[in-house]
């Protein structure tokens, strides 16, 4: 089972730049062809500054966190098991947001074949004023690898 | 004239993760968990091929809520349970269903099944400014 010291375990805030090259590929893969996700003049008539980016486009930040090394245990394989996102704003183009990582939570839960480790990662974004942007919650089915990291 | 919502307003969205879609989202987001991008890996870790990033699922639900309420940028909250995977050549059917509008506030909640009628979300509720 994983370690319950690794709770509160934190990254330090890193830098990510908001590009938006970055945005429309990340609305393409989507398929989402929303003009407001590339075309200025659009998102200007929709009462923004510039073109916003998806609203789950923190799935693209990094963060300096290593789960590896907040969790203390080295990983075979994860699972994404729940994902949820608070936002105070639109994320624009032209961002610089700073995003850290915690560890909010870990336990075990009963699963088909024995039990299952969880862990709760819960990352948050922040502009350059320190302002928050976006909270985001995630639930990880965490398989640790039988040697140490 | 702005549009007006009420409790028991119903919206539908239909995405098909064609056969590259977890290529294309791993090359944006990222993510390139094996699971994802390698059908062989997907298979090793049980799961008989390889599934659709979760998040790209739930960037569907925020599409569906955004073409509802007519602007991405007023989603205000997104969660969900992955409750099975998503594989390429599934077509997800997404229904929602606003369940309380209070203060420009609009909450909703949304269904996610596969072709089978198979729900691949549990829980999703969306949250977005209508005002």
């Amino acid at each position: 089972m994983l370690d319950k010291n690794a709770i509160g375990r934190a990254s330090p805030p890193t830098l990510n730049e908001v590009e938006k090259g970055a945005i429309r590929r990340f609305a393409e893969a989507i398929g989402d062809y929303n003009p407001i996700y590339y075309d200025e003049e659009y998102a200007r008539a929709s009462g923004y500054p510039t073109i916003i980016a998806p609203p789950t486009f923190p799935a693209s930040f990094h963060s300096a966190a290593d789960l590896r090394e907040l969790l203390g245990v080295g990983i075979k394989s994860l699972l994404h098991a729940e994902q949820g996102f608070d936002y105070e704003r639109p994320i624009f183009a032209g961002d610089r947001i700073y995003v850290s990582t915690r560890v909010s939570d870990v336990f075990e839960r009963p699963g088909m074949s024995g039990k299952m480790d969880i862990a709760v990662i819960e990352d948050e974004g922040r502009d350059e004023e320190g302002n928050l942007v976006f909270r985001a919650r995630r639930t990880l089915v965490v398989r640790a690898a039988k040697e140490t990291p | 004239m702005p549009r007006t919502y009420q409790p028991g307003d119903t919206f539908t969205h239909v995405r098909e993760c064609d056969r590259y879609r977890p290529i294309y989202y791993a090359g944006a987001s990222g993510d390139y968990n094996p699971i994802h991008i390698d059908p062989e890996a997907g298979s090793a870790a049980g799961l008989n091929g390889n599934i659709l990033q979760g998040l790209c699922t739930l960037g569907w639900v925020v599409e569906a809520i955004a073409g509802f309420v007519e602007d991405p940028g007023r989603v205000r909250r997104v969660k969900a349970r992955f409750s099975r995977p998503v594989r390429p050549e599934d077509t997800i059917t997404f229904q929602g269903r606003v369940t309380a509008v209070q203060d420009g506030r609009l909450t909703a909640e949304v269904s996610a099944t596969n072709q089978r009628g198979e729900d691949v979300l549990k829980g999703a509720v969306v949250e977005a400014f209508i005002g």
